[in-house]
């Protein structure tokens, strides 16, 4: 999980006493998205601050000062108990984790409610900014407990100071009040609906009337589904043309050599979020042979089946897997290039041979190669006799030259020279 | 040796499915309930062989029709053949050890058509990747000569497997393609050649570049596109 952010705010600047002691209540929240783009946040809440001698000390009161919070239209959660007095750090307390969904949004308004017990001494002064209502619930005197006096609190005043008074020496009268804040309380957490692009970027160039792939599809995973599309070519726009620049996939089309950006804008229930690809054009103009891509002369090829004459050996192959590169030598990692490959006929010593026949073109794979070229199987009796390995003795050649096109553009030529012990490129 | 008494067998009742079309067929392929299909007579067929899993080997012209249509319904492969035909001046199907045969009628008898040319010896590979590779180098190849090799297997038609080592002989490449149809009960294979009576090498060229062997699993995410043939009948 990713943390995005701690984001703290000033809860209630609360319940300040003649001798200003003064409670403040800060609400925080960490933001982090999980793995399915889901935005959770955890709010926790803190008090600090001080009482000013005026609240009475957790022996005497037994901790009955909390600070409480309510969240996302939630029941009053669990509250914060001073201990110690107030202010103690690290005394947090965390909510239930709210998870918001990409393209969602949560309430996360709030309010406080701080309780306790003030203890005022004759003469204090006390006032509470911000406070909407401060209700006197009950006061003690002694051991008796008296009816709430409209005389000393019962503001109900929004933010200016809600209630202010001076308690006669010499009591030290304790009140146990309550009061609720509206502090910043359109808290809507909204989460962007997420967007990526997926596809390949490196588009290939087609020469004119020829057959192949010269398009990419680059395609836009929104989270969640349900949302509008909107392709833009950012950069490069002489390079490419963008096809169903509206929908969910759209196709790349090249149109000449160079690099490109493409952004996709995803909108979700008014919200937008973007996406960009970066990619580039790339014109096919040779071919290499990765590591590997060349197994050399292998006798697998039994010429008793072959005809006219049924030579008695085992003739060989070589397979040659390509890479297809651009014009700076770099690897054109496309799917759906077309490679075709055509023969001029050269000289021919075998007897009873004939040149090889093109085939109908292949595709690349989707790193750019194609293949194995299988190149051999010469089966005459001018290779006779055979040694004790059923391979060939005898010596003949038949020579081809060989050019490779892919999507129209020729990418290789060479002579290709069938001997009864080898396949050679030159 | 011609594929032995079984091969005449099968040439007795290609006949007989020749002259009597629809009992052959519907005898052997049950109906399906299937959407309408539109388009050319190469989708069509794709349409076919996908919607009966019914391998299918069709030999067509240029002028092949580029618009015919099928009906939804609940059909036999072959009322589905026979609508198709009807549509398709010019073309005819049979049916052979449970493989279709849809072809050109004049083409089907060309003597410029490849897989009229008799190999005396073909000895089945592994797999279709390799067998398209070394029929495309024997049919049609100068008589008495041996072509050498030269291609790329498609790897899609590797897992297509076929009796590795049996041998045919004098055989057409048609009948080897027949043969590795009914082996793998997976195949979808299309020609087209440029006129009905190909007489010279640039014809047979395109023919082999018009090619196409498939594997009828991959027809519905990858139709068979084929290749525009320049140039008038």
């Amino acid at each position: 999980m990713k943390t995005l952010a701690l984001l703290c705010l000033l809860l209630i600047p609360a319940l300040a006493a003649a001798e200003m002691g003064t409670w403040t209540l800060y609400y925080c929240d960490t933001e982090t998205v999980d793995s399915s783009g889901n935005l959770v946040v955890t709010p926790t809440v803190s008090l600090t601050g001080n009482d000013g001698g005026n609240f009475c000390d957790p022996q005497s009161c037994n901790g009955l000062e909390q600070a409480f919070v309510m969240l996302n239209g939630n029941a009053w959660k669990a509250g914060y108990t001073v201990n110690a007095g107030l202010g103690n750090p690290g005394e947090v307390y965390t909510f239930p984790n709210v998870t918001i969904a990409p393209g969602a949004s949560a309430d996360l308004s709030y309010a406080g409610k701080v309780e306790g017990t003030i203890q005022l001494n004759g003469n204090d002064y006390w006032t509470s900014p911000n406070m909407i209502a401060f209700y006197q619930t009950a006061f003690e005197e002694g051991n008796g407990v008296y009816a709430p006096s409209p005389c000393w609190i019962n503001g109900y005043l929004g933010n200016s100071p809600a209630c202010e008074g001076t308690w006669p020496a010499p009591w030290a009268l304790p009140i146990r009040g309550w009061a609720t804040y509206d502090l910043d309380s359109q808290q809507v957490a909204q989460v962007l609906p997420g967007v990526t692009i997926s596809g390949p970027t490196n588009v290939p160039m087609l020469a004119a009337g020829a057959q192949g792939s010269d398009s990419v599809t680059l395609t836009a995973n929104p989270n969640p589904s349900g949302g509008t599309f909107q392709w833009t070519i950012l950069s490069g726009a002489s390079n490419i043309t963008l096809l169903n620049d509206t929908s969910q996939s759209s196709i790349v089309q090249s149109t000449a050599v160079g690099t490109f950006t493409v952004q996709v804008a995803y909108t979700y229930n008014g919200w937008m979020s973007t996406a960009v690809a970066v990619g580039k054009v790339q014109q096919p103009a040779s071919l290499s042979v990765p590591a590997g891509g060349d197994t050399g002369f292998v006798y697998d090829f039994n010429c008793r089946n072959t005809a006219p004459d049924y030579p008695p050996y085992t003739s060989g192959t070589r397979r040659i897997t390509y890479q297809v590169l651009d014009t700076g030598t770099q690897p054109i990692p496309a799917a759906g290039m077309s490679a075709s490959e055509s023969f001029s006929s050269g000289s021919n010593g075998c007897v009873h041979t004939d040149y090889p026949t093109a085939g109908r073109p292949v595709a690349t794979a989707s790193d750019g190669t194609f293949g194995p070229d299988t190149l051999g199987h010469l089966c005459s009796i001018s290779c006779l006799p055979a040694d004790s390995s059923d391979h060939p003795l005898g010596s003949c050649s038949l020579a081809v030259q060989q050019t490779w096109s892919v999507n129209g553009f020729n990418v290789q030529t060479r002579n290709v020279t069938y001997t009864c012990q080898a396949v050679t490129l030159q | 040796m011609k594929l032995g008494t079984s091969s005449a067998l099968k040439a007795a009742a290609l006949t007989v499915c020749v002259l009597c079309l629809a009992c052959c067929a519907a005898a052997q392929l049950p109906s399906k309930t299937h959407g309408a299909h539109s388009g050319d007579l190469v989708s069509a067929l794709e349409f076919i062989s996908t919607t009966f899993h019914l391998p299918i080997i069709a030999e067509l012209t240029k002028s092949y029709p580029a618009h015919v249509s099928l009906l939804a319904g609940e059909d036999t492969a072959e009322q589905l053949l026979s609508q198709l035909s009807g549509q398709s001046p010019g073309y005819a199907w049979v049916t052979q050890d449970g493989v279709v045969l849809f072809y050109d009628i004049r083409l089907r008898e060309a003597p410029g058509n490849f897989f009229n040319a008799t190999i005396p010896r073909f000895v089945m590979p592994p797999d279709v990747a390799e067998l398209a590779l070394q029929l495309n180098q024997e049919m049609g190849a100068d008589a008495g000569k041996a072509r050498v090799m030269a291609g790329v297997p498609e790897k899609a038609l590797a897992s297509v497997k076929l009796r590795n080592g049996e041998a045919l002989s004098n055989v057409t490449g048609r009948e080897v393609l027949v043969e590795a149809a009914k082996q793998s009960n997976n195949l979808f294979s299309v020609v087209l050649f440029p006129t009905a009576n190909p007489r010279t090498a640039e014809h047979i060229s395109q023919a082999h570049m018009n090619w196409y062997l498939r594997s009828i699993d991959e027809l519905r995410q990858n139709p068979t596109r084929l290749r525009s043939i320049p140039g008038g009948p």
